[in-house]
Order: C-alpha cells, then sequence, then structure tokens
C-alpha cells in the first residue's frame, strides 16, 4: 500500500489541546477517585485519614462546579508522538499548541501560571504559555497527544542527579527516600514518584515525567523495575508521612519508572513527584 | 468539628491543639512570593496582619457567576524568609500547606503565633467556602495580588500550636 501523507490543521491540533487541558485540570478523574477511596479504606483514623476525604470530595466538586481540582493548574507540558506521514501545512506544532493552552486558559478559567524573565520583573505571560512540548517522531499517519498539568508545588521537591555508575537499585532506593522524607509534606501527598534512570542529564528529566504518563494501576511491563517500583512504594508508605503530610499509611500512591541506555560512567536519575491532584489526558488525531 | 471565627481571640487560639481539624469564618487575606517580596521591600502590608491571617494562596481566576477560581493553599516553605519579619509585626495566624523548618516553628513558639494547613490540591472545594473577594493591592500581580476573602467554614487543620505540638511529627 503506498504511504499517503495525511494533513492535520494548526486548528485540530489547537482544539484537541485545548479539550485535553481543560479536561485534565477539570475532570473527571474517575479512575482517580477510585484510586484514593481504595487507599482511603485502609487509612487509619486522624488528620491524615480526613484530609484524604476532603481530597476526594475535592474531586468530585470540581467536575460538578467545572472549576479546576487544583488552582495551580499548573505549567502545561504535552508530549506528542508524531506520525512521519502526518504534515501539519499551516503552522508550526509550538505554535499550535500555544494557541490551544492560551484558549484553554481564556475559556475554562485557568491560571495562569508563567512568569518571564525568571530573574527580576517576574512578568506573567497571562495565558499560560508557553507550553512545553516533548515531540517524538513515530512511524504512522497520526499524532497522539498527551497533556500533563504539573503543579509548582510538587514539580519544586523533584531532583536530577547524577549517581555514580553502579550505585544500582539501592542508590535510587536512597534518592527517591531522600526526596520524599524531605519534600513530600509539601507536594500534596499522596505522591505519585515518576523515576527516569539513564539516558543523561535532560533525558533523565523527560524520562521521569514521561513515566508519569502511565495508566494509574497500570504495571511496568519489565519485571525488574516493577519489582524496584512495588519495594518504592512499599517502602515510602512506612515513614507514616501520609496524606498531606498529617500522619498516615499513604505517602505514595504509586511508583513508576522508566529507563534508557546510559554513558558507562554515569547513572542519571531523576525522580519527579507528582501530588496527588494528578492530571493528565491524551487523544489520537 | 467546630467553627473558629476570625479574627481569632488569644483564648481560642491558645485551645487548638495540632492535628485538630477546624472551620475557618471570617476574613483572610491572600499574599504569596510575590506581594511578600513587595510588602518587605516597600515595608508595606495593605492590611490588619495583627487580626487578619496571611492565606498563602493565588486562585484560578473566577468563572462568571463564581466569586472566586479554585483556591486551595501553596507551599509555606517558600515564605519562610519573610515570616521573621512578619511575626515581628504583629502576624498571629499562617494558613498555608506543607511543613516549614524547625528554626521557623522556633519563631512561631515565641511570637506566640499558629501555623494552619488547609488541605494542598483541594481548591475547587475551598472555593465553595469563600463568600467575597477584594482585591485590595498589587492588581497588576494577577493571581498574586493581595486580597482580603470572606471565609465561611473553610476546613484547615491545626498544624502547629501554641504548646509546642505539630502535625509532621507522625512520621518514622
Amino acid at each position: 500500500m503506498k504511504n499517503t501523507i495525511k494533513l492535520i490543521s494548526g486548528d485540530e491540533i489547537s482544539q484537541a489541546i485545548t479539550s485535553l487541558y481543560t479536561g485534565a485540570c477539570i475532570g473527571p478523574h474517575d479512575s482517580l477517585v477510585t484510586e484514593l477511596s481504595c487507599v482511603l479504606a485502609a487509612e487509619e483514623p486522624g488528620p491524615g485519614r480526613e484530609a484524604l476525604v476532603i481530597e476526594i470530595d475535592n474531586l468530585r466538586i470540581a467536575e460538578e462546579m467545572g472549576l479546576p481540582i487544583c488552582q495551580d493548574t499548573g505549567t502545561a507540558i504535552v508530549f506528542i508522538e508524531l506520525g512521519n506521514l502526518v504534515c501539519i501545512p499551516d503552522t508550526t506544532l509550538s505554535e499550535a499548541v500555544d494557541v490551544g493552552i492560551s484558549s484553554a486558559c481564556e475559556k475554562a478559567f485557568l491560571r495562569p501560571s508563567q512568569v518571564f524573565p525568571p530573574l527580576g520583573e517576574r512578568n506573567n505571560t497571562m495565558n499560560n504559555t508557553p507550553a512545553i512540548i516533548h515531540l517524538n517522531h513515530v512511524s504512522g499517519s497520526t499524532i497522539k497527544i498527551s497533556v500533563m498539568a504539573k503543579g509548582a508545588g510538587s514539580e519544586n521537591v523533584s531532583r536530577s542527579v547524577m549517581l555514580p555508575p553502579l550505585a544500582g537499585a539501592q542508590g535510587i532506593m536512597d534518592l527517591v527516600e531522600s526526596c520524599v522524607r524531605a519534600g513530600a509534606s509539601k507536594a500534596c501527598p499522596p505522591v505519585i514518584v515518576g523515576i527516569g534512570i539513564g539516558g543523561n542529564l535532560e533525558t533523565s528529566g523527560i524520562l521521569a515525567k514521561k513515566a508519569l504518563l502511565r495508566e494509574l494501576r497500570e504495571e511496568n511491563s519489565v519485571p525488574e523495575l516493577q519489582e524496584l517500583e512495588k519495594q518504592i512504594t512499599e517502602k515510602l508508605n512506612l515513614t507514616g508521612i501520609g496524606p498531606q503530610g498529617f500522619g498516615g499509611k499513604t505517602t505514595v500512591l504509586e511508583t513508576r519508572i522508566l529507563q534508557l541506555p546510559c554513558h558507562m560512567a554515569s547513572l542519571p536519575v531523576t525522580v519527579c513527584i507528582e501530588c496527588h491532584a494528578h492530571r493528565v489526558a491524551s487523544c489520537v488525531l | 468539628m467546630r467553627t473558629v471565627n476570625l479574627p481569632i481571640t488569644s483564648d481560642i487560639l491558645h485551645t487548638l491543639r495540632a492535628g485538630e481539624q477546624i472551620l475557618l469564618t471570617g476574613s483572610v487575606a491572600t499574599a504569596r512570593d510575590a506581594a511578600h517580596n513587595l510588602m518587605i521591600k516597600h515595608d508595606f502590608i495593605p492590611f490588619d496582619i495583627k487580626n487578619i491571617p496571611v492565606f498563602y494562596m493565588g486562585p484560578s481566576p473566577a468563572p462568571v457567576g463564581h466569586v472566586i477560581g479554585s483556591s486551595g493553599p501553596t507551599t509555606s516553605a517558600r515564605m519562610e524568609p519573610f515570616i521573621p519579619e512578619l511575626l515581628k509585626q504583629g502576624m498571629k495566624v499562617v494558613i498555608g500547606k506543607g511543613e516549614m523548618s524547625a528554626e521557623t516553628r522556633k519563631l512561631f513558639q515565641q511570637f506566640g503565633a499558629v501555623y494552619l494547613a488547609a488541605v494542598g490540591g483541594a481548591g475547587a472545594l475551598a472555593s465553595t467556602k469563600i463568600r467575597s473577594k477584594k482585591i485590595v493591592a498589587w492588581e497588576y500581580l494577577g493571581p498574586e495580588a493581595v486580597s482580603i476573602l470572606e471565609l465561611e467554614e473553610l476546613p484547615v487543620f491545626v498544624a502547629w500550636d501554641l504548646h509546642n505540638g505539630s502535625i509532621y511529627t507522625r512520621r518514622k
């Protein structure tokens, strides 16, 4: 069969981005409600449990009222898998994405949180652009788009480190534990821990973010990583930090790891902490 | 669960215990990073800090027909550099989220101030507990402007009380 080029307009991409970003921020978030309700059932009485009840109620209220779950509607992070047969004749991807983000911000009353320049004036760009785009060129005639609204409270306690090359699973475990102990109460727990192992300084970070795209309860396809994820989650849930840091059994909802090859002299690792208000939406054009 | 009216009297302040959930009713003032920077830089606090709690919060825009958008707390630790000066000026109650340093906790004890933690990420629920919003300074800061909010039964947790109690001590 002849490979025919598929034309997709900038407008189609912008509209998809607007709808994904709005949906991610407001809801519905049924699987998250299910997941949080599940840990609530196991949580001990006390302020941590009471906070968890409020977190769950909030997800329902946000959906009913059409309000963002959290006022920090984040930095918009857009992951794009662009098919090699797709042509966008009328604009650039970054332009189409920013039009979509800016439109969502205006129409759905999302908070503009981007400031520029980062030093000095720090003026708000007032439409939450620019978005951050991670582009992957793949085979096919479709575009897969995932939008993540990532709040700063959790981003601020995330960390990228170049570990000694032979630090192994223990090195990863120690790094994640220090990260969560130092920062979890500031990151609106129970948190999701995304870990990127390998690549280099910048790709380990992207990998950790990408790990957060995995569906709730979906297992890692690499058995060793699946086991390490389980160990990390179990260990961190023994810390007692609990929902909002108020004490309890649930500090970490899930751990998710992705890996890439790396230089023989390096072991780059990024631990990306995600708050309980996990906001991701995807579609295929 | 008891409702606590603002401003909190000294008697009531002493009865608060770390870990307790309370419902706050009355006036609070929003301020976060940019507003704190300006308050200290210009030595000007655009509200009565002795009686009005500081709420570390920058809301999302209000949709048509709403008083305010999503209104959850932001991370308190970022405001720590400004806290000593504001405590000196009489700040008694802070509303935010997340643990702050041991040094700041000592200062809260020293100045007889209480730290209340709202539920981070629960901004839509908080929005339903706000009856009015009035911008009082630095409107150009957008979400970081200082506003006076009238709360009606906003659920918060006593994080640090006046008796050296902390909600953040249950970890192992």
